[in-house]
């Protein structure tokens, strides 16, 4: 008997002993490779591969979930997860009840040009070598080049004769380089590749020529900030690139609007949400040029995956429109009880963003890609000639968010000063911080088209056990009026 | 769970697999059974068990070298032989790393640990999955106990066993360790007193050290005290600071992770650097020593060797102040920078010594006469400048106004911008009791890991 049949099997079983639902999630083939280089040398090569399977049951309204390797053990796993629901249900105060979803069939795969592992390990580690040439200077006494591509196969079955597969593909890279600067503080200046939604994933992303181009920008920087002042307490206008705008809209709406999270189920870890349930269709979150949207159909993006891990079709949902909170990044389990516990009906159906990082945890809601609308107000260069006095920043140095979303706290590693609607000069160790909605207010200038980027995050980490979330940031570049900066 | 013997046999088969095959490197497995139960809005969210094992594989040949990581049970020897085999073939197109030294040898380690006694606690209950049923009654206790206060109560109680076992192709006898762990935290959300929250954790290595009426008695004292003072916003003025244990845990940790990694501090990357910290030098107070002894009490988890096979000593990170030792961790990485590998930084078991101070919170007021900031947790610490060890946090889970011998106020939202190096030049005192801190995450395979602080700390910054 193949997988599928006796995960099947098991299912039928665990239904006969009284579970309500059960789901299934074997990871049949799921390899990373990831090659690191350091001042023009192969430091590190690394493969890894994993092939297992979770399994959730629902009984009585309590959750029940075990994992394990080793396939001989699927019987004792699929009891002991239907043992430790039916102790759950014993002190629940609304029961697990699932959105009503249908059987699926599915299938949905990634679509690359050149398939990483189907090319050679020599022409990656050249590839990789040559643009770290560009990145070599008398002023850098460090640099790295990062990649990795992971490459996974899943099944999904339930209890409702659900059977979807997922062939999933990622490719990332960054680079990084270090040098000491005026006053002997380190400085660092980086990049991460970031996909476009309208062509292809995979290795070509290494071979595409804008990497060269990226190297000598970072280089021709950090050269910059070496020699840069350091950042001076003002209150001014901050133009976010995209790097940085793919953090701020991470920290600060992504993981606010995620239901379980204001639900009170993350309290004791990652933190709650200021968001209520009553703020949905009320709270004015931003200001009116704010368009965000949960979407788990953005092409070429991590954050998209076709099926979530309740085997619900991924979907794009509102979050905040011109500004109002009108959703919440959801799950089949958590839109019921919201609804319940708020007595009406805000949510009318899942948004397919429950997954778990890999087959030996629990899925609960993740960003998928976290989106905002491009705007009319043209490029980067128009909206510095309208700044008067602001600061530019980009890539995150370190940020730090208050315990419900509600501040927050970011370092960059460059700014440039804008004086009169032009930039004037590079400034080191640049910092902003804010209260999380003032600032979504202070939004008066979303950049257009030209000017949105699909930022790719590998590591947002949430839930005990700790999960990381491999995800995407659709984002323009934003400008923010009467920003607090050098704190 | 695989017993002993079955994964040092599977080991050695290993082992003479790779020499056969003409490889040399380093074989580590790694196993666990964990147990975790989570509660959310007064309700268990998540009751589960997961079974891991791993092989984390570092094939060379000549000076080639590739690293391999394979989940995959250690009685499925022949699929572990092929995926040696396949990751093999990609050594001859990897270019050479010139720098690469002979593996240290496991009889080495056994050498020195022999004469060391295994302190290690051992809980057979958590060798096999046990019944949560004590996990879950757990949290409904503290449900029941506050249903008429308007709670809502939270946390995350884990109990576990793990192992480790490592061999290279330069020994013949195989290394082996096993442990069990438990941690908890409870969180409760006063949702009539301004959602105010409370947080109690706590930690061991059997299931025999739970005391539960400890637990209950410890978040009754925390909602006392949210419940007397009143609510202040905080004005940000000069006061001294208090970190209570919780906090002062998390601050401490991640000093040192960003500190005492020796292959940072030669890159010149972490918070300590070759070029502007010296060995001998004094960094901090000279009421400031941070030690790493797998042979006293202050290490809950005391394990011989680390995941790189190197015997962990006892270390004096930092005496009176003065940085005296690193530690050196990844091989591939320290034959590059052409240092000996030393001791392992991922089983540290980090000690900040106490001092003379107060062990109650009584004798902390008591003791307090200048108005002070006390901090419970931090929440979201991130280094904003790592060369001056200048930081951010916000204050979690109770943060008290004292003045005078008295708890004056309870701060909402506080956000704290510190230096490190000021923070520990400037301590006025260091409590005489010191108190283990879970510090375990849960990302990979399960490794217990704490931190001893003492209660309190007092760091004087008002002029």
């Amino acid at each position: 008997m193949n997988q599928r049949d006796l995960g099947f099997k098991l299912i039928d079983k665990l239904k006969q002993l009284g579970a309500d639902y059960v789901d299934l999630r074997y990871h049949l083939f799921d390899e990373t490779e990831s090659i690191t280089t350091q001042n023009g040398e192969l430091a590190k090569h690394q493969l890894s591969s994993q092939t297992g399977l979770g399994i959730r049951v629902l009984y009585k309204g309590g959750w029940g979930f075990s994992s394990g390797e080793n396939p001989a053990q699927l019987e004792q796993l699929g009891l002991m997860a239907l043992a430790q629901a039916k102790e759950s249900a014993r002190f629940r105060q609304f029961p697990v009840t699932l959105a009503a979803k249908d059987k699926v069939l599915g299938h949905f795969k990634s679509s690359p040009k050149i398939d990483p592992w189907e090319s050679s390990l020599d022409s990656k580690i050249k590839r990789l070598l040559e643009v770290d040439a560009l990145m070599q200077a008398d002023f850098v006494d460090l640099r790295q080049i990062h990649t990795f591509f992971t490459k996974k196969n899943i099944l999904f079955l339930d209890s409702l004769g659900s059977e979807i597969q997922k062939e999933l593909l990622d490719v990332a890279l960054s680079f990084y380089l270090y040098g000491l600067d005026q006053d002997k503080e380190r400085q660092r200046r980086s990049f991460q590749l970031y996909h476009d939604t309208n062509s292809t994933l995979g290795l070509e992303a290494l071979f595409n020529q804008k990497l060269e181009s990226e190297a000598l920008r970072i280089k021709n920087e950090l050269h910059h900030i070496l020699e840069a002042p350091a950042c001076k307490q003002a209150t001014c206008d901050v133009i976010l690139m995209p790097e940085m705008m793919a953090l701020q809209t991470h920290e600060t709406i992504g993981h606010a609007l995620e239901l379980d999270r204001i639900l009170g189920y993350e309290l004791s870890y990652a933190g709650g949400s200021h968001v209520t349930l009553s703020d949905f269709g009320k709270l004015q979150f931003g200001s009116t040029k704010l368009n965000a949207w949960a979407d788990g159909t953005t092409p070429n993006s991590p954050g998209s995956t076709g099926f979530d891990d309740d085997g619900v079709a991924c979907k794009k949902m509102p979050l905040i429109e011109k500004g109002k909170l009108v959703g919440a990044i959801t799950s089949s389990q958590m839109i019921m009880e919201a609804n319940q516990k708020a007595k009406r009906t805000i949510f009318t159906e899942s948004g397919g963003a429950n997954r778990a990082s890999s087959y030996n945890r629990f899925p609960i809601e993740r960003m998928n890609n976290i989106n905002i609308d491009p705007g009319e107000d043209g490029t980067l260069e128009e909206i510095i000639a309208q700044t008067s006095d602001g600061m530019i920043l980009e890539t995150p140095r370190s940020w730090s968010i208050g315990p419900n979303r509600e501040n927050f706290h970011f370092a960059t590693e460059i700014g440039w000063k804008i004086k009169n609607g032009k930039i004037d000069h590079v400034i080191k160790n640049p910092t902003y911080s804010g209260e999380s909605l003032k600032f979504w207010h202070s939004l008066d200038k979303v950049g257009s088209d030209q000017s949105w980027q699909l930022q790719q995050v590998f590591n947002c980490g949430k839930g005990q056990p700790n999960q990381f979330m491999r995800l995407g940031h659709g984002v323009p570049i934003c400008r923010f009026s009467d920003v607090e900066v050098g704190k | 769970m695989q017993n002993q013997s079955q994964i040092l046999n599977a080991l050695s088969e290993l082992n003479q697999y790779f020499k056969k095959s003409g490889l040399e490197g380093q074989i580590l497995y790694r196993t666990e059974g964990s147990h975790l139960v989570r509660a959310g809005a007064n309700q268990i969210s998540l009751n589960s068990y997961e079974e891991n094992e791993k092989f984390y594989f570092t094939l060379q040949k000549g000076k080639k070298i590739t690293q391999f990581n394979l989940s995959l049970s250690v009685d499925r020897l022949s699929e572990i032989k092929q995926a040696i085999d396949r990751v093999a073939q990609t050594l001859s197109l990897l270019p050479e790393l010139p720098f690469l030294r002979p593996w240290h040898k496991t009889e080495e380690t056994l050498n020195s640990i022999e004469h060391l006694k295994d302190f290690s606690q051992k809980d057979s209950t958590l060798t096999d999955p046990l019944d949560s049923k004590p996990m879950v009654d757990f949290f409904k206790t503290i449900y029941d106990n506050y249903k008429n206060l308007k709670i809502e109560t939270s946390g995350m109680f884990s109990a576990g066993h793990y192992a480790y076992a490592l061999i290279n192709t330069n020994s013949q006898t195989p290394l082996f360790f096993s442990g069990d762990d438990y941690h908890l935290e409870a969180v409760l959300q006063l949702l009539d007193q301004d959602k105010k929250e409370v947080k109690v954790t706590d930690v061991g290595q059997t299931l025999k050290d739970f005391n539960p009426d400890h637990i209950h008695q410890e978040l009754l004292e925390h909602i006392e005290l949210k419940s007397s003072a009143p609510s202040i916003d905080y004005n940000g003025k000069d006061h001294d600071l208090i970190f209570g244990k919780d906090a002062l845990a998390a601050i401490i940790e991640f000093m040192c992770y960003m500190s005492f990694r020796g292959e940072l501090y030669q890159e010149n990357k972490g918070m300590l650097r070759k070029e502007t910290h010296p060995l001998e030098g004094q960094i901090f107070g000279d009421n400031i020593t941070i030690t790493d002894d797998i042979t006293s009490g202050d290490s809950l988890y005391q394990r011989p060797f680390g995941l790189n096979g190197m015997f962990r000593p006892p270390i004096n990170l930092v005496d009176k102040g003065v940085l005296k030792n690193l530690y050196y961790t990844d091989k591939i990485t320290c034959n590059r920078l052409g240092v000996n590998l030393f001791s392992d930084d991922r089983l540290a078991s980090f000690c900040l010594k106490t001092g003379a101070g107060p062990s109650s919170f009584n004798a902390l007021l008591e003791a307090t006469s200048r108005p002070a900031l006390y901090i419970n947790n931090i929440h979201y610490m991130n280094f904003t400048n790592l060369n001056r060890g200048d930081f951010t946090a916000t204050a979690r889970f109770g943060a008290y106004l004292l003045k005078d011998g008295k708890v004056v106020g309870n701060p909402g939202r506080v956000r704290l911008n510190l230096s490190l190096f000021e923070i520990l030049n400037k301590v006025e005192w260091l409590s005489n009791l010191g108190v283990h801190v879970n510090t375990s995450s849960s990302y990979d395979v399960r490794l217990a890991s704490s931190i001893k602080v003492p209660k309190f700390m007092k760091v004087k910054l008002s002029t």
